[in-house]
């Protein structure tokens, strides 16, 4: 059973996908993934961490300048190749195991042929996520509304570009979640509970 | 997947000089014959029909610039969304895209040249036209205008060919219409004696050949991507996607479309046609040269890039050495070719007395510091390998608009046509201490921080 996790920020999201790993007894990949992209690509971490979930117009720009794709090989380090790799690793992950959970990176879409999987979408109200982000970058409130605001650009451009999706659109997703009010365990619980009710576990 | 890793693994440990000769003739091969393709119509021209073709013919570079300019930013931004398409296996929307191709191509190919036929004149003349020379420019460009529809198409699609994983076949393509446009420049203007229009018509059937080539790849069922009824549906978020890529090469030849044109108004500000016409024959020389060039800075790329990613620094700098040298010792040719055997060189494009003296002072000046020009453009490679897009951005643009553009406008009024020929190696010298002090700054900062983690 496959997972894929999409979130705004500080709405919980990774939090409530890692205690559904846990409580399935699954893998969980975040941020893991870019280090094993790395490990298997050959390429340093750092150039996945550069671009990872950011797709700008700028980046694109660069893209070009390394003459992408009209080579004899690719040039390895433009957004497209990391791109590439990341999606060769999520779905090597994906069919290990009895399952896994990935937070963000496109997994629903790069996924979207593999069954049973469930694509969650959580989201939050802004003042609970404003808290979360400030106890989560130790930053004051204007700075983690600011931080939100181009942290979610950054993702929806990104996830806009690569898939052929909308990123927080509802029928981008077969679950949407807003987590206000509730713990994490109880969100994480009714998800492991949709799964269940529509026969995906 | 086993292939590339099979590649990976060869970038990574092979020898680095067969390697870089390896990843490089390929990308010489499709450059040269780039160049060729021009260079067979200055040839066809100058000999057969005269200075005042050759004239004529170098006031249409900036126009052809221009059109080439939208022509790339759909090829290359395609060529870059089906590669990405196919990585996801969106096979659907990579066929999609290739309908859009087809749209923008057509939209763009004919509103270009509806308007430049409308005013064609003016823009010649804008360009740098004389009343002599207009001629022959008008003469040479009605006929390439309407079938521009179709050399943004015969580009366009030739780039989606070969992002789609057939090379190959897109360059057979490009080397056939090579040999048709050698081979109808010769019997249309030597043999039939069409003139300056037969070169035009040449240029076309040439690239209708390449277009059938594409063509008749694209319409086979079994490659990878092909021509389905349904896919010339417009679809926007595609579009999209094709110019925000495109727009970069579509920046990068609009400056190269203006420094033409700043040059050519120098000329014939402060000299005439023949000067027009002698700076026509030294930009064709030095474009083989400068294209050879970047055929090595294209091979070498995939290699420092992925050495440098992989963390090793001593391949990444070492590559770039020897592509460096390689580099250098072709522009080095260049300058003796310029200095050494000039009148030789120039008697290939014309016989004309006045035109040769005028050429071959133009070619000794504005080539002085051709064989520096080698780095320079290995430098701006080297630098997009590494992900620094500012610094090659700045690079490739500083020859053109900081120190072109600037002596272009300034000398020419104090020194007349010498102030435009002495623009060029100034500007090179200029760009080429630019690029020495940022690629050794960056290779400094390569080994510094090569055992550092980044923050």
């Amino acid at each position: 059973m496959i997972f894929t996790i999409g979130r705004q920020v500080g709405s919980g999201g990774r939090i409530i996908g890692r205690l559904i790993a846990e409580k399935l007894n699954l893998a969980f990949y975040d941020r893991e993934l870019l280090k094993r992209a790395a490990r298997e690509s050959g390429i340093k971490d750092e150039f996945f961490e550069r671009s990872d979930e950011r797709s700008s117009l700028w980046s694109r720009f660069t893209g070009f300048f390394m003459a992408d794709h009209l080579l004899p090989a690719d040039n390895c380090l433009s957004a497209s190749s990391l791109f590439q790799f990341q999606s060769d690793t999520i779905r090597r992950a994906a069919t290990e195991g009895n399952g896994a959970v990935f937070v963000g990176r496109c997994a629903d879409y790069i996924l979207r042929d593999l069954s049973p999987r469930l694509d969650v979408f959580v989201t939050a109200d802004i003042s609970e996520r404003i808290k979360r982000t400030i106890d989560y970058y130790n930053v004051t409130a204007a700075e983690a509304e600011k931080k939100i605001y181009q942290m979610e650009t950054a993702r929806a451009e990104f996830y806009n570009f690569y898939t052929e999706k909308r990123w927080g659109a509802a029928e981008s997703y077969h679950l949407c979640v807003d987590s206000t009010g509730l713990s994490m365990e109880a969100v994480a619980d009714f998800i492991i509970d949709y799964a269940r009710l529509t026969g995906r576990l | 997947m086993n292939n590339k890793d099979e590649q990976q693994r060869e970038i990574g440990t092979a020898p680095l000089g067969p390697l870089l000769l390896k990843f490089c003739l390929p990308a010489i091969i499709a450059m040269t014959a780039t160049s060729l393709y021009n260079l067979a119509d200055s040839i066809f021209i100058g000999q057969g029909v005269g200075s005042l073709g050759l004239a004529g013919l170098t006031v249409c570079f900036p126009l052809m610039n221009l059109s080439a300019a939208f022509g790339t930013m759909v090829g290359i931004g395609a060529g870059s969304v089906i590669a990405i398409k196919l990585g996801q296996r969106e096979l659907e929307v990579a066929e999609h895209t290739l309908g859009n191709v087809v749209l923008l191509n057509v939209i763009i190919g004919t509103l270009f040249a509806v308007v430049a036929l409308l005013f064609l004149d003016p823009i010649l003349r804008f360009f740098g036209a004389s009343d002599a020379i207009l001629p022959y420019g008008r003469e040479y460009m009605t006929p390439l205008l309407y079938g521009n529809v179709l050399t943004h198409l015969y580009f366009g699609l030739n780039d989606t060919v070969r992002s789609s994983g057939y090379p190959r076949r897109a360059m057979m393509a490009t080397l056939s219409a090579v040999c048709i446009n050698v081979l109808f420049d010769y019997i249309l203007i030597v043999r039939l004696g069409f003139g300056i229009r037969g070169a035009a018509v040449a240029t076309l059937l040439a690239q209708s050949v390449g277009f059938i080539v594409v063509i008749s790849h694209l319409s086979r069922s079994s490659s990878v991507i092909h021509f389905r009824r349904d896919i010339f549906r417009w679809r926007t978020k595609i579009a999209r996607g094709i110019i925000s890529i495109g727009c970069a090469p579509f920046f990068t030849n609009v400056c190269a479309c203006l420094v033409v044109l700043l040059i050519n108004r120098g000329l014939v500000d402060y000299g005439g046609d023949s000067y027009i016409a002698a700076y026509g024959i030294v930009n064709r020389v030095a474009f083989i040269f400068v294209m050879i060039t970047n055929g090595i800075n294209q091979g070498m790329q995939p290699i420092s890039g992925y050495n440098y990613g992989a963390g090793n620094v001593e391949r990444c700098v070492g590559v770039f050495k020897y592509a460096a040298v390689a580099g250098t010792v072709v522009m080095s040719v260049c300058f003796i070719v310029a200095e050494v055997f000039p009148r030789q060189t120039i008697l290939w494009f014309t016989s004309d007395e006045l035109l040769i003296d005028i050429a071959e002072h133009a070619m000794r000046i504005s080539l002085l510091m051709a064989a520096f020009g080698g780095f320079h453009i290995v430098s701006i490679g080297f630098m997009m390998s590494l992900g620094q897009a500012m610094k090659a951005t700045f690079l490739s643009l500083s020859r053109q608009l900081l120190f072109l553009v600037p002596l272009l406008l300034c000398l020419p009024p104090f020194f007349g046509a010498d102030g435009v020929w002495f623009s060029m190696p100034i500007a090179d010298a200029a760009a080429d201490v630019a690029a020495v002090i940022l690629v050794i700054s960056q290779i400094r900062k390569l080994r510094d921080r090569k055992n550092v983690q980044l923050p």
